[in-house]
């Protein structure tokens, strides 16, 4: 291994001394002067037609600034993928949650007061809540001016998916279900927007500063140099502030209130009209020979959009063919709709679709391995993607620890030792195994790639900005240490700028685990670029050759002389070398080889792929269906990890998100309404509900990534709802095909067979 | 916005002057955990809130013989008193698992009681001890059981002007254990899908001489499980008997099926955990007997 200073070392995270100490300046903490704070009315009915709106009442109580409506605000659709949305709802509503009008008052208690007297007269109009009844021709149509509810459609074929049938020795199909999972960040949604003439400002939590910018000027028709994001820390975003609709409410009613407004939203409303999961129902079929190798792999995936479509269309493209590369297939066939429903948005969440497509998958690997009598670590060994690799949709596989991953996975957790072994306790072990890309073209079909400056100032501390953003992810820490490294300046001499569009070069933003690749290769970039101008004015001042100089420790050495100047020397000489020019290198960095996929989904996508293993172990009680999760073991490959200790904390966060996506969290409908919109009933895991959690480095170098680094973030959860399932099979077996697998369900699912004979204990 | 005054009486003589003066305008605020979350979700507020933790003499636990707590008591000092431990396990337990850490720090067991939800975690444990509740108002004092006090989800049998004062737990014979067991989806910071507390006396022979189990969440008010009760008593432990016991808990239990639950697995719970919960009530009055 190559020796680093900083690159693989556990520095802090840059702003962890801001976050900890209370400092550190969220949305909601925001201020500006002479700002209104707003709240937003939201329709109470699934589907109904907006017969007559009255803000007369509601103006006229003290305090209240200004009401905006669909009535005077730009009423243009829009949307990051379809132009489904508007800022108000005009003539209908379309869910529980819609915006109907938003009150900009001196307080957010005078605001709320002012949304209960706002009367609007509703006439209710069917809706539909089932994707498969929103799928009927009869079904109720939740877009009037649309043909169909099927938002999004797509069919693929790849090989000869009857022939891999007809090859196959045993071929097994189910259908799994997948729910909605909302992303339980700790900051909710909110932002703060302010208008100078034509000019607009936004301050919010947002991931993506480059899909919020498209949106906002289409909705708002302005043009691109008139909009302004600057992104404030992020209380978590897991994709759900990747594109969130109240950034452009606060605007809207900023613009109608002339003055600075601030929205944040209330825990319920977030959880009520924000984009959690994008549900799916996967029939999956696949067919293997008697070895174990999979021959087809055939699934049909019905979606459920909600009422407008954000990124759904992407996700469900990603449920539908990225899985696919995990294994060494050849003959696939995938169908799959987006459709609209009278229910909350979906849209991004960590993993995008994958990890839904994952749990199909990686199910019914177990049952087919069960089925052949093959061992399930011995099913995803021999058909594991290797590096090398094209795989069946065009993915190129530079570097994959895939295999390395099972087997330390395996060996860690006492994989031979416990298998099929525990069943009078009814204990099992299960593994899953996964993919992600590091980056995905698909959600930057005009070019990916990334973009940096790397300031050095007089004293030799040194800046750097970029329009990734850091959303507690670790993404500036890992931009600093990168700078750091190639600048061989102290970790702790590097500042990361917070993003602003104003200021910044292009950035995709935070999104499809892209940050580390294309960020961190910008920002070396551009460090290399700084490089090369402190060598220029070291070069001038010393009237040497370039060549003579090195820079060694933050020192630049002529090697003939042996004369030393600081980078802070150097950075001021080159202001008055150039005549007022900052010593400043720009890093562009392309993502070569990247396509954008064609029709069929055909082309390499992502310059890197990150693989793990999960394995889980349970105990089930047979008397009340619970589950106590008793370790979790992960081994990923990440390629060459820049921060092992962000690792981790990437890994476990991903665990604790992805066991309770397998054992715990829903939001629960009732006729198109959340019926647990709180944390009382919407359970995240606490401390206590998180088991010993084992992570594994298993990468090594990938040609592509920075240092060789790959993608860890989403990678993080998606093979473990799986291992939990397949464990709970090892246990009982019992094989449970819908999330959340619920104490009740596995009671359920025991009593039943106990009654037909077949669950003995 | 929500604006009350809070009122902060030093002695029980000035509270129950307060509330008699402010009588149909003011509640008592015991911890505020419950009640300022009403207020945050739009349920009036009254004019005034007595903070009845700022007296004293109800905010304190009193052992001599039996074991007397102030209702402003909060609930990591119920959940750790020594002697509560020792002789009320159950209530220590009850009290020590509602919430997190800074509520049970802000939370009070009066509060818990008068706030009267199904499924508070102290009313199985009080209603199992035969805890009374004492009362009093300019008028007088009194005291009931607490079974009588829990009059539906929400209701308590306060009159206006009265305060809970003092919450009474009998003194125990020797060979006597307790639980408290919950349901919840999550190890904490939950509610109870079902609550379940035994108290169990032995007779120097072992048989069971005294038994009560009590349900929280399955009802409208926590229940005693008399049948249960009366089939246990007189009996040397069994694990049939227990079975037997946890099946008549089970058919008694009237649950309501919500987001949290289905009534049918609510069920289900109560017989398995009254089965446990006798088995582990039985072998703390063992060890209980033996540690002397």
């Amino acid at each position: 291994m190559d020796d680093f200073s900083i690159i693989g070392k556990n520095v802090p995270y840059t702003d962890a001394k801001e976050k900890i100490t209370g400092k550190a300046i969220y949305a909601a903490d925001f201020r500006l002067p002479t700002m209104l704070h707003g709240k937003i009315l939201r329709s109470p009915y699934p589907s109904a037609k907006i017969v007559h709106i009255d803000t007369t009442k509601a103006e006229r109580l003290p305090g209240v600034h200004s009401i905006a409506t669909a009535f005077n605000t730009p009423g243009t659709k829009f949307g990051p993928t379809k132009s489904d949305e508007r800022l108000f709802a005009k003539e209908r509503v379309h869910y529980i949650g819609d915006d109907v009008a938003a009150v900009a008052a001196i307080d957010v208690d005078t605001a709320k007061e002012a949304l209960g007297l706002i009367e609007v007269e509703y006439e209710i109009l069917p809706a539909v809540f089932d994707p498969f009844e929103a799928m009927q021709p009869n079904a109720p149509i939740v877009h009037e001016d649309m043909e169909t509810n099927v938002c999004h459609h797509i069919e693929l074929h790849r090989g000869d998916i009857q022939r891999g049938f007809d090859e196959a020795f045993v071929i097994h199909e189910e259908r799994y279900y997948l729910q909605h999972q909302y992303q339980a960040y700790i900051e909710t949604n909110g932002a703060t927007a302010a208008w100078q003439g034509d000019r607009l400002t936004v301050w919010a939590p947002i991931q993506t500063a480059r899909i919020l910018a498209t949106v906002i000027c289409d909705a708002f028709g302005i043009p691109r140099g008139s909009f302004r994001f600057l992104q404030t820390y992020i209380g978590g975003g897991f994709g759900g502030k990747a594109y969130q609709r109240v950034c452009l409410i606060t605007a809207a009613l900023a613009r109608v209130a002339g003055a600075p407004v601030q929205i944040i939203l209330d825990r319920e409303e977030d959880m009520e009209s924000t984009l959690p999961r994008v549900p799916m129902f996967i029939d999956l079929k696949m067919g293997v020979t008697k070895e174990g190798y999979i021959t087809a792999k055939d699934a049909k995936i019905v979606a459920d959009n909600g009422a407008y479509t954000a990124m759904g269309v992407v996700v469900v493209d990603t449920a539908s063919t990225r899985v696919d590369s995990l294994y060494r297939l050849s003959n696939v066939h995938v169908i799959a709709d987006l459709v609209y429903t009278n229910k909350v948005p979906t849209g991004m969440f960590r993993g995008f679709g994958n990890p839904q497509a994952h749990f199909a998958v990686e199910s019914m690997m177990d049952t087919l391995a069960e089925k052949l009598g093959i061992d399930s670590a011995e099913i995803r060994l021999k058909n594991a993607t290797r590096t090398g690799d094209v795989t069946v949709h065009g993915w190129k596989i530079d570097s994959c620890g895939l295999s390395d991953s099972i087997r330390v996975a395996a060996k860690a957790s006492g994989w031979v030792e416990k298998r099929g072994k525990q069943k009078e306790k009814a204990r099992g072990i299960g593994m899953a195994c996964g993919l992600h890309v590091s980056g995905n073209r698909a959600i930057a079909p005009a070019g990916d790639g990334a973009s940096s400056q790397v300031r050095i100032h007089e004293d030799g501390s040194v800046h750097v900005a970029t329009s990734e953003g850091d959303i507690g992810q670790g993404a500036n820490t890992i931009f600093a240490q990168i700078a750091a490294e190639v600048l061989s300046v102290p970790y702790d001499t590097v500042y990361v700028d917070p993003l602003d569009t104003d200021v910044t070069y292009f950035g995709v933003g935070a999104g499809a685990s892209r940050v580390t690749m294309m960020g961190g290769n910008a920002v070396k970039a551009g460090a290399l670029a700084a490089r090369e101008r402190l060598i220029d004015a070291a070069a001038d001042r010393w009237e040497c050759k370039r060549s003579d100089i090195v820079l060694v420790k933050g020192i630049l050495v002529n090697q003939i002389t042996e004369a030393e100047m600081t980078i802070g020397e150097a950075a001021t000489h080159y202001i008055g070398m150039t005549g007022g020019s900052r010593l400043m290198g720009e890093g562009f960095f392309r993502a070569e080889g990247v396509v954008v996929p064609d029709k069929t989904k055909y082309g390499n996508i992502s310059l890197a792929y990150s693989f793990a293993t999960h394995v889980a172990e349970v105990e089930v009680d047979l008397e009340t269906g619970q589950v106590e999760i008793l370790k979790m073991t992960a081994a990923h490959d990440s390629g060459r990890v820049i921060n092992p200790r962000a690792f981790e904390g990437q890994v476990e966060g991903g665990l604790a998100m992805g066991i309770w996506y397998g054992v715990g969290e829903q939001l629960v409908f009732d006729k198109g309404r959340v019926l647990n919109p709180t944390f009382t009933d919407y359970k995240v895991p606490t401390i206590r509900d998180i088991p010993k959690l084992e992570v594994h480095i298993v990468g090594k170098e990938d040609p592509n990534g920075p240092f060789g680094a790959k993608s860890v973030g989403e990678m993080a959860m998606v093979p473990t709802a799986p291992a939990i399932a397949n464990a709970i099979y090892d246990a009982i077996g019992i094989r449970f095909t819908e999330l959340p697998i619920t104490p009740e369900k596995i009671l359920k699912a025991i009593e039943e067979r106990r009654k037909n004979g077949s669950f003995q204990r | 916005m929500t604006k009350y005054s809070i009122l902060t009486p030093t002695g029980l003589d000035e509270a129950l002057e307060l509330l008699e003066k402010h009588s149909g305008n003011i509640k008592p605020l015991a911890g505020g955990t419950d009640l300022l979350i009403d207020f945050r979700y739009g349920k009036p507020a009254p004019e005034f809130l007595l903070d009845i933790t700022c007296i004293p003499e109800l905010n304190r636990v009193k052992v001599n013989g039996d074991i007397r707590i102030g209702p402003a008591t909060n609930l990591t000092d119920v959940s750790q008193s020594n002697e509560i431990k020792s002789w009320y396990a159950m209530l220590a337990e009850g009290a020590g698992c509602v919430g997190s850490y800074q509520i049970r720090n802000l939370a009070t067991i009066g509060g818990n009681i008068c706030n009267a939800v199904p499924s508070a975690d102290t009313a199985p444990p009080l209603l199992a001890a035969d805890a009374s509740v004492k009362m009093r108002s300019k008028a007088g004092e009194r005291t009931m059981p607490v079974a009588a006090f829990f009059l539906g989800p929400r209701k308590n049998a306060l009159q206006p002007g009265e305060l809970v004062t003092e919450i009474e737990l009998p003194t125990l014979k020797e060979r006597t254990g307790s639980i408290y067991k919950r349901y919840t989806h999550r190890k904490a910071l939950d509610l109870a899908v079902v609550g379940v507390a035994v108290q169990l006396t032995l007779t120097p022979s072992l048989e069971i001489e005294n038994v009560a189990v009590a349900l929280g969440a399955v009802a409208p008010v926590p229940l005693r499980v008399e049948a249960a009760e009366k089939l246990l008593v007189g009996n040397p432990y069994s694990e049939e008997l227990a079975e037997e016991a946890a099946e008549l808990a089970k058919k008694f239990a009237k649950p309501i099926s919500d987001v949290r639950s289905s009534a049918e697995y609510r069920q289900k719970i109560v017989r398995v955990f009254v089965k446990r919960s006798i088995a582990e009530a039985h072998q703390r009055a063992i060890s209980a007997r033996s540690g002397e």
